[in-house]
């Protein structure tokens, strides 16, 4: 049982390894001990400000000691850790901060662009705290039942998603993960890359402190490639998992890209396009190649498909997510939910203990994307992933497409309703369209189509600047007479793309 | 070629791809002091710079460029 709790594990990993590096943050190296007395700095405070029941803390996100060690000490103190991002509106910050009823932010110093917090939330800066030796006397290993974090996904209303994840849903997770049998131990370094507002870096950042190995994070702002390329290289790492489009940045250089060090390359947060990865496999020469999907209401990945590169399953050139995790269940269905055949396409479903119990305070939501199936002969829950996929006759799932308006930018899923509907907010006179469009590079840009609109492209730029963000916006603006519908009386989204 | 001409016309390049009329580089502008000036947009100014003035860049000399200021000089010795 303790071999499949992450929390204890971690703090295993910490007790043995208090005199090598957890973490490598802007140049600079963190010792386990260290990184154990920050820890304990800050779950002390929070013991101080926090009651018997679990509440949500928000955690203010900086490429940080201080903003790492608050997220495990929020963890360990069986409390819900919900990440605010600075960089994004105040609005969605306030919107969060209320649906979650947060009454205490730590935040690591004052130079952070400060939010508009209400007056009785309390703010710790969490850097002025003072070290302690005591985290044994002041962890506790939560309840299963417990939320360990919330994230916030788009939403179609315009108001984010709040996808609660348990600490049963993450143990259940890091005990699959594990089963991957990744050969790794406290001498490997590992990249963490992601924006802790999205899932793929809880894993990157808390299964690294279960080995004792050293994390590596990337500040989130600026040019985000050239760091991952300069610690790739310059810190000889030996795991990194990465979304595929990064390489499409890096694609005019892989000839003067050499890593030999690295074993693992984990591809994830969008389709991963072979043709990009196969050039690249020359830079990686002693690296396997793992494309991992998930959801996040079903906690960071659910499936794999390891990478042979002798044989190669693709379905439009992009690769396989392989087969589900030891404890999930998938099946694709029809419009009907009756299971289709082998090679038919249709709406991936998965099922079991890595799969949220809901969305957060939002009933709803939580039975539009639930559904019960048969399973084995049992009735069990399923959630509809919105993903369009087909297994192959190895039983390999292929991913298709999205079945909805839901694009993926920057491995952020977004809803482009939820665009137009901010869009609205502003130009009301006329409908709006968005949509999404892959450039030279491959990536998704957002287009956006205004219909009676006369007003000024940059007035409205600004606008959605500080309601969405940033990877959020639009890149270009067309005004249209008229927006074209198709034989169904709905918006041609086909034709808008043409005029792109 | 001069610097401030350099600056100039690299200034107008940012302006076209990153599609804000208002950007006034100096040559201690960096990428967090532009909204626009993400990973996506890097590729496409470097490759616009490259193109303009005609010159090739290596990453790791990509990599050391500090600001603008940095970018212009790089341009600046290899058309001369």
């Amino acid at each position: 049982m303790h071999r499949h709790n992450l929390l204890t594990q971690i703090l295993k990993g910490i007790q043995n390894h208090q005199n090598r590096n957890a973490f490598f943050i802007d140049g600079k190296n963190y010792t386990y001990k260290v990184l154990a007395e920050r820890i304990s700095g800050i779950l002390k405070e929070i013991r101080h400000n926090t009651g018997k029941y679990p509440q949500c803390i928000g955690i203010v996100e900086k490429d940080d000691i201080e903003t790492y060690a608050s997220l495990i000490a929020v963890l360990l103190s069986g409390n819900t850790y919900v990440i605010l991002n600075p960089h994004n509106p105040e609005d969605r910050n306030y919107t969060i901060i209320e649906s979650t009823d947060i009454q205490l932010i730590l935040q690591s110093d004052k130079s952070i662009i400060s939010i508009e917090y209400p007056k009785h939330i309390k703010t710790i800066y969490t850097q002025s705290l003072s070290s302690s030796t005591a985290l044994n006397e002041l962890y506790k290993i939560p309840e299963e039942n417990d939320n360990a974090y919330i994230i916030f996904t788009s939403g179609s209303t315009g108001v984010p998603k709040g996808v609660p994840i348990t600490h049963r849903n993450l143990n259940s997770f890091y005990s699959a993960y594990s089963d991957l049998n990744f050969e790794l131990d406290k001498n490997d370094r590992m990249l963490q890359m992601f924006d802790l507002c999205f899932d793929v870096s809880v894993v990157s950042t808390l299964y690294p402190l279960t080995l004792g190995a050293c994390i590596y994070t990337v500040p989130q702002d600026g040019v985000k490639y050239t760091h991952v390329y300069e610690l790739l290289e310059d810190e000889d790492l030996t795991f990194a998992a990465i979304a595929p489009s990064l390489l499409s940045y890096l694609q005019p250089y892989f000839e003067e890209i050499q890593l030999p060090k690295l074993k693992y390359l984990i591809l994830t947060a969008e389709a991963s396009n072979w043709d990009l990865l196969s050039q690249f496999t020359a830079c990686t020469p002693n690296a396997e190649y793992i494309n991992l999907y998930g959801p996040t209401e079903g906690t960071i990945y659910c499936t794999a498909y390891r990478v042979n590169p002798n044989q190669i399953d693709t379905y439009n050139g992009m690769l396989a997510i392989g087969q589900a995790f030891k404890n999930m269940h998938a099946i694709i269905v029809d419009d009907n939910l009756k299971e289709v055949t082998q090679g038919e396409k249709g709406e991936l479903c998965i099922a079991g203990s890595q799969l949220m119990n809901g969305y957060w305070k939002d009933v709803n939501k939580t039975n539009e994307v639930f559904v019960n199936l048969d399973c084995f002969g049992v009735t069990t829950r399923y959630y509809k992933t919105g993903d369009i996929c087909f297994v192959d006759d190895k039983k390999c799932i292929h991913y298709c497409g999205r079945k909805d308006y839901q694009v993926q930018i920057q491995g952020f899923r977004v809803e482009l309703n939820e665009i137009e509907h901010t869009v609205r907010q502003y130009h009301s006179k006329g409908s709006n369209v968005v949509v999404a469009k892959p450039n030279q590079l491959g990536n998704q840009e957002l287009h956006l189509f205004l219909e009676k609109y006369e007003g000024n492209d940059s007035n409205l730029f600004e606008y959605l600047k500080e309601k969405l963000p940033i990877y959020m916006c639009p890149k270009k603006i067309y005004e249209i007479s008229e927006l074209p519908l198709n034989t169904s009386g709905k918006v041609d989204r086909k034709k808008l793309l043409q005029l792109i | 070629m001069e610097l401030n001409q350099i600056l100039e016309e690299t200034n107008q390049i940012f302006k076209h791809v990153l599609n804000n009329p208002n950007i006034c580089l100096t040559s201690t502008t960096t990428a967090s002091d532009i909204d626009e000036w993400d990973s996506l947009n890097n590729i496409r100014l470097i490759a616009d710079v490259e193109q303009h003035f005609n010159v090739k860049f290596k990453l790791r000399e990509i990599l050391k460029l500090k600001n603008v200021g940095e970018l212009c000089e790089g341009v600046q010795k290899k058309i001369a």
